[in-house]
Order: structure tokens, then sequence, then C-alpha cells
């Protein structure tokens, strides 16, 4: 496989990382609009595979002339780039996955319409998995699994949760671990959520509920939170789906700003002067920075210990007649950091691992088109995940 | 004989007053002032001994026009116009009451504070008159607390005040009362007292977790560093009433405190102007844009116990540590007093009015019961035992009631 990576950041890395270890990618080029952080990226990766390129994500042709010859585009860009990176892929005929995406396809899928690129992407024989990160992603995948248990599915509860034990930072300012500006929006959007076996919208943090996860998190205030989820689980599972939502564990920082109006687009005017109230917020908190070449091995032990991240699908249906319901617990990902790191010079493969995967099989043969992760073979998606030797273990509850 | 009294600023605060005090028998009159005529023309169509008068605090005339004849004027103002209402009080001989200690005396609010005592305790004395600064629940109830604590020790060592704020509605309504207030407050330094020098600390620092049954919540509340008056008046008097405390802090929690804290840390509450992309905005001013105004109005707080509240929860504790017989022990006084729902139903007031309200009213209850045996100007935790025992006794008449645990540790 060559691979183009397109984005050096904090998932572009782990994504390059793992290709460059992997025995079946000959070739690994990885673009961003800043050279100099790609390859600080690069150096850090090390071994004779990967070249760096300056790419700027907001020109699909610029992407194509430098991704020409690729087998398969990894989008880790922000999501507003997506159409521009997929119409490159088209364009050099290589497969296609992102860890998220947007609009246009958030109201196709909303509304019912056809799909951006989908039919040339069927018609070049290529495919485009759409957010195939940790969640959406492995999430999708896992949930996909047991629902291809069932006969009938009657709902799909998604819900995200992180925990960290010990003396809380009281005075470190909010850090999502990416673009603040990406996660303010992401917070401040409307939802969507299934309902009666329709999309419906419904406000940010709306929805507020306690639901119990595993210790060692516990019981946690969850809320609708905008995802892809809901949406295309909507589109992929049928058998009736009639609930499906997407709800994140309540933190406080975020909901503070969004509550008050502070992340929002809109302008304002205060005193004599015009803002829009998310540039002030974003110029305000810290910038993001690069997880990847911040990553502190020595820290894994010590991380493993007092974070906690919990992903949760509760899935109720039927088979053969009977109600059936799984709770699939999927504790963090990012867990035994030095066995990780042996493996794919990373501990931070939550998002990266799952797109490779079905990069893999974009190339080995799988649906043509647009393609979201339920949509991939559950079962040869969970056994290349754990072929890969990564120590890891979801749970039926 | 029957007094006369000031009321100035007919707010939340004052206004409660106000009503309280028209319930006295040994209550001849009510002068209701403020800048805003229809506030007290609303209030005095409320009360058969009221009267009204419109008064320009930045007018110190003004107030000594209003003032002619009363016996005691309660200063429900902001804190910029004590210094005026304070030389009003002296110069038509009146007794003064406040809610909070100014900070407009000097360039420094310890300063001000100290200036309050050092330079206006004097002059009333001399008047043969008693001034009472920082008399609403905090400071004011607390302070008594915390002297009803202090009572029960040899030696104190260190003093927590704990206040957790926990009424939620439902809408978006961060605050109960003024958000300039609350959101100054939220991203000041905060003062405590360690190993008896008066610091600053942090805000939302040093956290403590408590739990306490009555609440009603299933996990222990957090509460961290405030800027409060607190501090600063038991620092003052730690020899003299505090039994030589060495450690005080104020700490605070609640609903307000989670809004505030996410916004401190990313610096929205500073007053320091930001460029963004060539605008020039103080990020304090949007915040304030965005947050909406404390309910008032009996219609407001009716229509926010309709839609429904999150929470309607909270407490005031006062932990004192110390020596009790030579052994170690720990004072905890517990103030009990209605919620939204009950201080609404009670009194048609939130909670927030209520208890901040009703604890003023009852330092002005003590004037009008003579009870006031200090010449000068004392803060609201300089009472003598006896005022503390007859303050907690009309606060019970209100449903404020308080219970001490004395333990070991």
């Amino acid at each position: 496989m060559k691979a183009f990576v397109l984005g050096a950041g904090g998932q572009g890395g782990p994504c390059a990382s793992i290709l460059a270890r992997d025995k079946e990618v000959t070739e690994v080029v990885l673009g961003d609009i800043n050279p100099d952080a790609a390859a600080r990226v690069a150096e850090k990766i090390g071994g004779g595979k990967i070249k760096t390129v300056k790419a700027d994500a907001a020109k699909a042709d610029e992407i194509a002339a430098c991704a020409r010859g690729a087998d398969v585009l990894f989008d880790m860009v922000i999501p507003e780039f997506s159409p521009h990176v997929l119409r490159a892929a088209l364009d050099i005929g290589a497969h296609y996955v992102s860890t998220a995406f947007d609009q246009p396809f958030w109201e196709e899928l909303i509304y019912g319409r056809p799909l951006t690129l989908d039919k040339e992407l069927k018609e070049a024989n290529l495919t485009a998995v759409m957010g195939c990160g940790m969640a959406p992603g492995f999430i999708n995948v896992i949930t996909k699994h047991y629902t291809d248990r069932l006969d009938t599915v009657e709902s799909v509860k998604l819900r995200i949760a992180k925990k960290k034990l010990g003396v809380e930072e009281m005075l470190a300012p909010w850090n999502p671990g990416w673009s603040p500006r990406q996660a303010l929006l992401d917070c401040a959007e409307p939802a969507y959520f299934v309902e009666n076996g329709k999309i419906t919208e419904t406000a940010p943090y709306s929805g507020l509920e306690v639901y119990d996860f595993p210790p060692p998190i516990g019981p946690a205030q969850v809320t609708h939170h905008a995802h892809e989820e809901p949406l295309t689980l909507a589109y992929s599972i049928g058998k009736g789906l009639q609930y499906c939502d997407f709800k994140y564990y309540l933190s406080p920082q975020p909901a503070a700003y969004v509550t008050a109006g502070l992340a929002s687009t809109a302008p304002v005017r205060i005193g004599g002067a015009e803002i829009r109230p998310i540039d002030l917020l974003v110029k305000l908190l810290p910038k993001s920075e690069n997880a990847f070449l911040n990553e502190d091995p020595d820290r894994y032990v010590q991380a493993d210990k007092e974070q906690f991240v919990c992903l949760m699908s509760e899935i109720r249906g039927t088979r053969n007649g009977r109600d059936k319901t799984y709770k699939i617990h999927m504790p963090k990902l990012t867990a035994n950091g030095g066995k990780l790191r042996e493996l794919f010079g990373t501990s931070l493969i939550h998002v990266a691992l799952p797109a490779v995967i079905a990069a893999k099989m974009a190339l080995a043969g799988t649906k043509k088109g647009l393609v979201f992760p339920e949509e991939l073979d559950a079962a040869d998606f969970l056994k290349r995940f754990l072929d890969t030797g990564i120590p890891y273990e979801w749970h039926e509850m | 004989m029957a007094k006369r009294i000031l009321i100035l600023g007919v707010g939340a605060q004052g206004s409660t007053v106000a009503k309280r005090m028209n319930e006295e028998a040994d209550v001849a009159e009510i002068v209701c002032a403020d800048c805003d005529p229809k506030a007290v023309d609303a209030l005095v169509a409320d009360l058969d001994k009221a009267t009204g008068a419109r008064v320009d605090a930045r007018d110190k005339a003004g107030i000594v026009a209003a003032a002619r004849g009363v016996d005691l004027i309660v200063n429900g103002l902001p804190l910029a116009w004590h210094g005026n209402v304070l030389d009003a009080a002296l110069e038509v001989k009146a007794h003064y009451q406040d809610f909070a200690a100014t900070d407009a005396l000097a360039g420094d609010w310890i300063e001000s504070i100290r200036v309050l005592y050092d330079v206006y305790g004097p002059k009333f004395k001399a008047i043969d008159r008693t001034a009472i600064v920082g008399t609403g629940s905090a400071p004011g109830l607390i302070c008594a607390a915390s002297r009803r604590a202090v009572r029960e020790l040899d030696v104190c060592e260190t003093i927590n005040n704990i206040v957790f704020e926990g009424v939620e509605a439902k809408r978006f309504l961060p605050f109960w009362w003024s958000p300039v207030t609350a959101l100054t407050d939220m991203g000041e330094r905060a003062y405590a007292v360690r190993d008896g020098a008066l610091i600053r600390t942090e805000p939302f620092d040093l956290p403590i977790k408590r739990f306490y049954d009555y609440m009603g919540l299933d996990a222990p509340v957090t509460l961290t560093e405030h800027s409060h008056d607190e501090p600063v008046h038991y620092w003052f008097n730690r020899e003299t009433f505090f039994k030589g405390v060495k450690n005080v802090s104020f700490k605070y929690g609640g609903a307000g405190v989670e809004f505030a804290k996410p916004l401190y840390r990313a610096g929205l509450l500073s007053k320091q102007a930001e460029n963004v992309n060539g605008t020039e905005i103080v990020p304090f001013d949007l915040v304030l844009s965005h947050v909406p105004p404390a309910p008032k109005y009996k219609e407001e707080i009716e229509a926010i116990l309709e839609e429904g509240l999150v929470t309607d929860t909270g407490c005031m504790v006062v932990e004192a540590y110390g020596k009790k017989d030579g052994a170690d022990v720990m004072v905890e006084v517990h103030v009990f007093a209605p919620g939204l729902a009950d201080s609404f139903a009670r009194a048609g007031l939130t909670a927030e009015m209520y208890l901040t309200g009703q604890g003023g009213a009852l330092f002005t209850k003590l004037f009008v019961e003579d009870r006031y045996t200090q010449k000068g100007l004392i803060s609201s935790d300089m009472l003598t035992d006896e005022q503390v025992d007859r303050y907690f006794e009309l606060a019970a008449e209100l449903g404020i009631g308080i219970r001490t645990e004395i333990r070991r540790v």
C-alpha cells in the first residue's frame, strides 16, 4: 500500500506512525500546510518509508498533485475540508478514509439526499470510508457487530465518558486536546438523534441524564452531543431501528461557554465594538498542541492509573422473537501505552488505527462509494484490528 | 422610643429590611430612598410606615437631607457610595448599618477596611453611635455563626467559612444576585489567613470536599477559594474576637462557581482589553453581556419555579478547629435556611434575597431592640455572645436555624 496522510497533527502523526511500521505499506507521504510540522512528525517516526510535502487541505487540486500515486488517501484534517480531500482522492483514483465528517454529508443524511460523490466513487470502483476513527468509527463497528446478531433493532444508545482520578488541576484552562475552535463548534451545534425512526434535531446539552458507566467512572451526567453516529446508524443499520442517540459526558468548561453564548459565531456589539464571541474565546484558550510530538512515554503507567475513557453501546432488539439487550463496554483504546508504542510507535492510536484498518479493507475490496464504518464487515474489521497485536478487549456487560 | 429608619437603596437587601421593619411595633417611620423613584414608589405603596425620597448617593447633602431626624441609616447602596453615607450618618448623628465592607475609602480594600475601623470607628464613638458593617448573610449571618463556633474553644487555630449555593434553575441563570458583583468576586484573587498573616490565594484553587446528608446529594460537594470579606475581618479581629486564630478561609461552591470557573480559567473574567482581529474588547464585558440579571420580581421568580429547578439545595457551615480543655476539637455550626421554593412560599423572595435580606434585617432588629452596647464601628463578627444568641433567637423565628456539633479531632 502507498498511503498519503493529509494532516500532521494529533491524529495524522499516529496514522503515519502506524503505517510506517506496517509491512504491507511501502510508502507514506505526509502532507500538511505547515511543512515544518510534517517534518518534525516524520523525524519522530523515523525509518525510510516516510516523506513529507506541503499540502493545503482547502485545495483539491493541490492535494491531488501531492497524493498522486497513492492507493489510499487518509483525511486527517478538520472536517470542514472533507469535500476537498474526498474530491482529490477521486481525482487520483485512490480510496479515502476520514475519521470525522461534517457538511454536506450531515444534511444529506438528515434529509435523505444523495451523498456527495457517492455515485462518482462507485463508478470509479473506489471506497470512501467516512468517519472511521474511535467515535465515530470503532464504536460503530462494535455496534454493528452486535446488531448483526439481532433480527430487529429497537434502539442504540451510545455513551462516552472520561474521568481523571486524583487531584484535579483546578486552575488549568480548558484544552480539548485538538482544535479548540472545532471542539467548541461541535459542542455548540444542534445534536441529532433518532426518535420513532426519524432523525430529530435537539439543542446542545439537552437530554441530560445520569448514565451508569462501569467503574472507575461510575455514574456520570451525559447529554446529547452533535456527532455522526446517530445519522449514519439510522442510514445503515436498518432492522426497524426506532431510537438512536449519542450522549457525551458533561464537561463543565465547554458547557459553560456554550450555555452563556460565548462559543457563538454570531456577531455581538459590546460598547462600540462588534465581535464574534468564539473569536475572543479561542484567542484566550491555549492553542492546540501536537499530542503526538509531545507524547511522554514516562507517563503511560501513571495515565493508565489516573485517566479513564469509556465508550458504551447499549443495543436493544429481538432475536428469535425474544427481547435481547447488549451492553458493550469499550475501555480506553490508548491503555497499555508501552505495548502500543512497541507496536505502532505511539500510544495515541485510538483514532488512527481504526482508520488504517478501514483502509486495508477498502483495498482488499468492500462496498464501493461512500461507506460508513458500520457498513464494513464488522467481524473482518475486528479480526484485523486484533491481529495487529493490540492488547485490547471490549466487554459484554 | 419608636425608631425612624432610612433605607438607602431599595434593591433586594434594602427592600427586604424595609418590609421586615414595617412589621416592627418599635419602628415609627421608614424612609425609603433610592435614585430610582419607581422602585421607591413600588416599595412605599406596600408599606404603611414608609415614606419615599429620591436620593442620588453621589450627593452627600441629599443623603443628609433624607437622613435628618432618623435613628438609623441602613445602607444598601453599591460599595462606591459608602463614604458619602458614612459621612452623612456622622453628620446627622445616626446609627449606621451596611451589607459589605466598602473598598472606596482607600486605594486598597484592606486599607479601606482599616480606615473603617480606625478612622470611622472613633468618629462614631465620638457621637455615641454604633456603625455595623457587613450584615447580610455572608458576611453577616455567617460571622455571627463563626462567633458562635469559636465560643466553644479555648484557643482557635483554623476557621473555614463554607457556603454552597446549589439552587439551579432549568433556565440559564447562573447567579441569583448581581452578575457584575458575582463575576467580579469570582475573578479576584481571594483573601485567606495563613499562620496569622493575611495572604492572597488563587480563586477556584485549594479545593476541599464536604458531604452533608441534609443537602440531599449523592456525592460530596467541592468548595474552593473565593474572594470574600470574612477572612479579612477575622484577621483584623483575630486576637480580640477569634481567640488567636491562625488560619481562615472562605470556601465557596455551587452552580455559580461551576459556571464561573471555566470563564476564569480561560481569562474571560479579565477586565484588561484584548485585541481580537483588530477589535479591542474587554472579556469581562463580553461575558456580562451574555449573563441574565438575577430575578427580582415575584412574577419572574414564579415563572422560574414553574419551569422547574435542577437542584434546590445548599449549605452554610462554619468549621472552627482549636483546643478545648487541652484537647483538639472541631466545632461545626450548620446554618439551615429556606431554599428557593420555601423562600418564595414564605416571602415571595429567592433564597438569596431571603437569606441576605432577612440576615440583614436581623441586625437591624438588634438596633430596634437597642441591643448594641458598642459605640464606634464594628463588623458583624464583633457581636457580644449575648447579641449572637439574640440574633439566632430572632433568626429562628424566620426559619433560619443553627446546629452546633463539637467533635474531637
